[in-house]
């Protein structure tokens, strides 16, 4: 590859984060993506341990990157690297790799502490130069898990065509909170199951131990000889008198307490008690006085050095050959660290409940938020759900520019704000006296994913310290989720006054509509009244007076005449097209094209003979549409052909075929043609290419026609003509 | 004969187009719708004219329409006399209307002379049967 004999880029320059907000960027479904989360986080709870591998699956179903994966830093023979956690895609071979901080594009992008997008990965990275697929573009989201960078979310690029754009971004500053929850969510749960393991162990020592002590305890011996055997044990087993005075230390006191035996024995075992448990003593004796034994009683011993240990002791009484009591017996066990382990684990299940109940709170917040598309709604609802959850007194949603601006600092950098006691911060707002008697308060901004702030949800409480950082994941969450929702609603509202707008004005048209068919109509009714009267005059005229009438007379009462004649057609013309306007009632029937082909023929029969013309036809369809229409349509095209012929006798041919949907009939004659510059104008009403002393008519035919059509959801164009020899009319019916 | 027609020019070629066939009439011409309806009201009474022998009817007529008058006139005492309707309307709810009160015939004004000659025929026709 003639890549590696290249010099390596330094990372500066092959950063190019600021293209994303150039890049022209796609739609996103947030439905989906919303969806995504719920069920993502449904399986965070239910199997934590293959969560990471689910999340980079879903990341490379959003973005527009071949491979997915998660990064996390580890340290690995002293040395801080990164290894890949889970792979999705093309890199998914790749899975548990991992390569050195410095190397590694996640460090890179880590350093850099924000979303950052690279280019020319294979020229920045040795470890990606020789990697295949080879990688043109990497987006990379570092996440931080208390305050700490541990880790990225990334998607590569393998080939040139594509590129990352916003949305990617988007997607992948929307998962990176949750990838951190994630991977700690996960490694609780391995954390969990080690301790598991250790207690299991423990518990089987425990048993082992109590085993040896019920078989001490069954031994008839002296007392005093059981030293030998317990100086080598490794716990502490010490005996004393019913006074409480020790008898015997063995090494692994010694070992325990941390004093010899020589400073001991003869001193009371009180010095060993602290100073809250010294009630214990007289109680155990008095045990060990009636005979009774104390198994695995634990307490806290003090040490030589006055460190105070966790211990089980377990005591039993020591018997003379003739039975009687004379002292004890005591093993003690050094379990401060069992101790201290079984506390962190508790703690960590606290903290890892917790961690689930968060996100099974924002969780149940989308569902709610998902079905709530009215903006105005959602935030009463939000603030709500918010209130609820964080325990707060008072919830408010500031909607942008209210009145929070400039108020603080870190608002302004848009992150969450939480003020444990407003009476001692210097804060703006409590000095303000905005809210009169909050004294915690947590402030989160909702950002769109346009990063347009939508607003700010308050949450306040009379009380100091009331809010903590679980409150602020809670309420980030619900944040990022408002904000998605917001976006919906936005679109929601958008579309519906589109639609609203839309309806309106379509009513409006169809009202327009009618009201221009019945004006036309009626106008042109009346005008025939008074256009018959004309007519019939110049008749009466003609007829009456025609020898007292000049030449010049007779020549103006021709024209009145010629005039009223051409204006009874048009008015006729106007008539049938308004007519044609009209829809025909009910669904259009199926009728035999052929039939109606015929029908028009033995009517245009005169007109086809007059002009020595003939008409032939292929196989015609049936096809869904009113006989009466479809005859309209042949009988203007065929009429069209007899008037505007050329000297050779008309010739016309119809066929038909179905083509995508549709029946697509093609009507061609052997006229003079149209040139090509007029091709749209014959479809105009009353448009005429010829005057009235060529071919006659009022020029209403196509237009008639291309109406006609249009209500059937079809067309009709000029599908081919040659100037001089003829043309190919096309129309198309829905085939339904 | 009774012609109920308010179009000075209709009346006119109608006249002409009866003359012209030599059928002899006596027309007598109503101007308006009301005109019509008194003229009704006075026939079959006693001094009044008698029933005519066939009315020619316009529909659009000024004060009353023609469908009123065919109306009023199928509750006279000349409900039997025939009638033409005569209109420039060739709306088929008026066809039907006018079909429903007996009308004899539907003539649509015509816009050429000649074609009022067919009106004659009509009128020939139902009055030698």
């Amino acid at each position: 590859m003639s890549v590696h004999s290249q010099e390596p880029l330094p990372l500066e320059t092959t950063i190019i984060t600021d293209e994303l907000s150039i890049r022209p960027s796609r739609p996103l479904d947030y439905q989906a993506l919303n969806i995504t989360l719920v069920q993502l986080a449904r399986k965070m709870a239910e199997a934590p341990r293959d969560i990471l591998q689910e999340l980079v699956n879903v990341i490379l179903r959003f973005c527009r990157g071949q491979s997915a994966g998660i990064s996390l830093a580890e340290e690995e023979n002293g040395q801080r690297v990164f290894r890949w956690h889970a792979v999705a895609g093309r890199y998914a071979p790749h899975l548990w790799g991992a390569a050195p901080w410095e190397h590694e594009l996640c460090g890179a992008g880590l350093d850099q502490g924000q979303i950052v997008l690279i280019s020319n990965v294979d020229r920045y990275s040795q470890y990606f130069s020789h990697g295949e697929p080879n990688v043109t573009e990497a987006l990379l989201a570092p996440f931080s898990i208390g305050g700490e960078t541990t880790g990225a979310i990334w998607v590569f690029l393998h080939d040139r065509e594509g590129q990352f754009d916003s949305e990617d971004a988007y997607v992948l500053r929307m998962f990176r909170e949750f990838a951190a929850a994630a991977t700690q969510v996960r490694s609780m749960s391995v954390l969990q199951d080690t301790q598991a393991t250790d207690n299991q162990n423990l518990l089987h020592g425990n048993q082992e131990l109590r085993k040896q002590m019920m078989e001490r305890e069954q031994m008839e011996v002296d007392a005093f000889r059981l030293a030998a055997i317990v100086e080598s044990s490794d716990d502490a087993i010490v005996s004393k008198d019913l006074n409480g005075i020790i008898k015997s230390w063995n090494r692994g006191a010694e070992h325990l307490f941390g004093y010899q035996a020589a400073e001991v024995i003869g001193k009371p075992i009180s010095m060993l008690v602290v100073p809250e448990r010294v009630n214990e003593i007289p109680e155990i004796l008095k045990k060990i006085r009636n005979g009774e034994h104390v198994h695995h009683y634990e307490t806290l011993r003090r040490r030589k050095d006055g460190q105070v240990i966790n211990v089980s002791l377990t005591i039993s009484p020591i018997r003379n050959a003739a039975g009687q009591i004379i002292g004890a017996s005591k093993s003690a066990r050094d379990i401060t660290e069992q101790k201290r382990a079984e506390k962190e684990r508790a703690f960590l299940l606290a903290r890892e409940q917790e961690a689930r109940k968060t996100a099974e709170l924002i969780n149940r917040v989308a569902p709610q938020l998902a079905v709530e598309l009215k903006t105005e709604r959602l935030i009463e609802v939000v603030t709500d759900i918010a209130t609820t959850l964080v325990g707060a007194e008072q919830g408010i949603f500031l909607l942008n520019g209210e009145f929070i601006e400039n108020f603080n600092i870190e608002l302004e950098n848009r992150k969450i704000v939480r003020c444990d006691d407003a009476i001692q911060a210097d804060d703006r707002l409590a000095i303000q006296g905005l809210l009169e008697g909050i004294r915690s308060y947590l402030v989160v901004p909702v950002i769109s994913r346009s990063d347009e702030v939508l607003g700010y949800l308050f949450l306040g409480h009379s009380s100091a310290h009331k809010f903590n950082k679980d409150h602020e994941a809670i309420l980030e969450g619900i944040a990022a989720q408002t904000a998605i929702a917001m976006d919906n609603a936005r679109l929601f509202e958008q579309a519906q006054s589109i639609q609203t707008e839309l309806k309106r004005s379509n009513a409006e048209l169809r009202h327009a509509n009618q009201s221009l068919e019945t004006f036309a109509y009626s106008a042109s009714h009346d005008l025939q009244e008074p256009l018959r009267t004309i007519a019939l005059s110049a008749q009466l005229l003609e007829r009456r007076c025609k020898p007292q009438l000049k030449e010049e007379a007779a020549g103006f009462l021709a024209s009145i005449l010629g005039g009223a004649n051409r204006m009874k057609a048009l008015i006729d013309d106007l008539l049938t097209y308004v007519k044609a306007t009209k829809s025909e009632e009910g669904p259009p029937p199926q009728v035999e094209s052929k039939e109606v082909l015929l029908r028009v023929l033995k009517d245009l029969s005169g007109q086809i003979e007059e002009v020595n013309g003939a008409v032939t036809h292929d196989l015609l369809p049936i096809v869904p549409m009113h006989a009466s229409r479809l005859a309209q349509i042949f009988q203007n095209l065929i009429s069209n052909a007899m008037k505007y012929r050329n000297q050779a006798s008309p010739l016309v041919h119809v066929s038909a075929q179905e083509r995508d949907g549709y029946f697509v009939f093609s009507v061609t004659d052997n006229g003079i043609g149209i040139e090509q510059e007029y091709a749209h104008q014959i479809f105009e009403p009353f448009r005429r290419l010829h005057n009235r002393e060529q071919y006659s008519g009022s020029g209403i035919g196509l237009g008639l026609c291309q109406r006609i059509m249009e209500q059937y959801g079809g067309r009709i164009w000029l599908d081919r003509s040659i100037p001089g020899s003829g043309s190919t009319f096309c129309f198309s019916i829905p085939a339904q | 004969m009774l012609l109920v027609e308010d179009n000075q020019t209709d009346v006119l070629v109608i006249t002409e187009a009866l003359e012209r066939s030599e059928l002899n009439l006596q027309v007598h011409v109503l101007r308006d719708g009301l005109d019509a309806l008194t003229y009704l009201r006075q026939v079959g009474t006693v001094g009044g004219p008698p029933c005519p022998a066939l009315v020619l009817l316009d529909l659009n007529l000024p004060k009353v329409n023609g469908i009123e008058i065919l109306r009023q006139l199928r509750n006279s005492s000349c409900r039997d006399t025939a009638v033409i309707v005569v209109s420039s309307s060739d709306s088929q709810s008026d066809r039907e209307a006018v079909r429903a009160l007996g009308a004899e015939a539907y003539f649509r004004k015509p816009t050429d002379l000649k074609a009022y000659m067919e009106l004659a025929h009509i009128v020939n026709r139902i009055l030698s049967r």
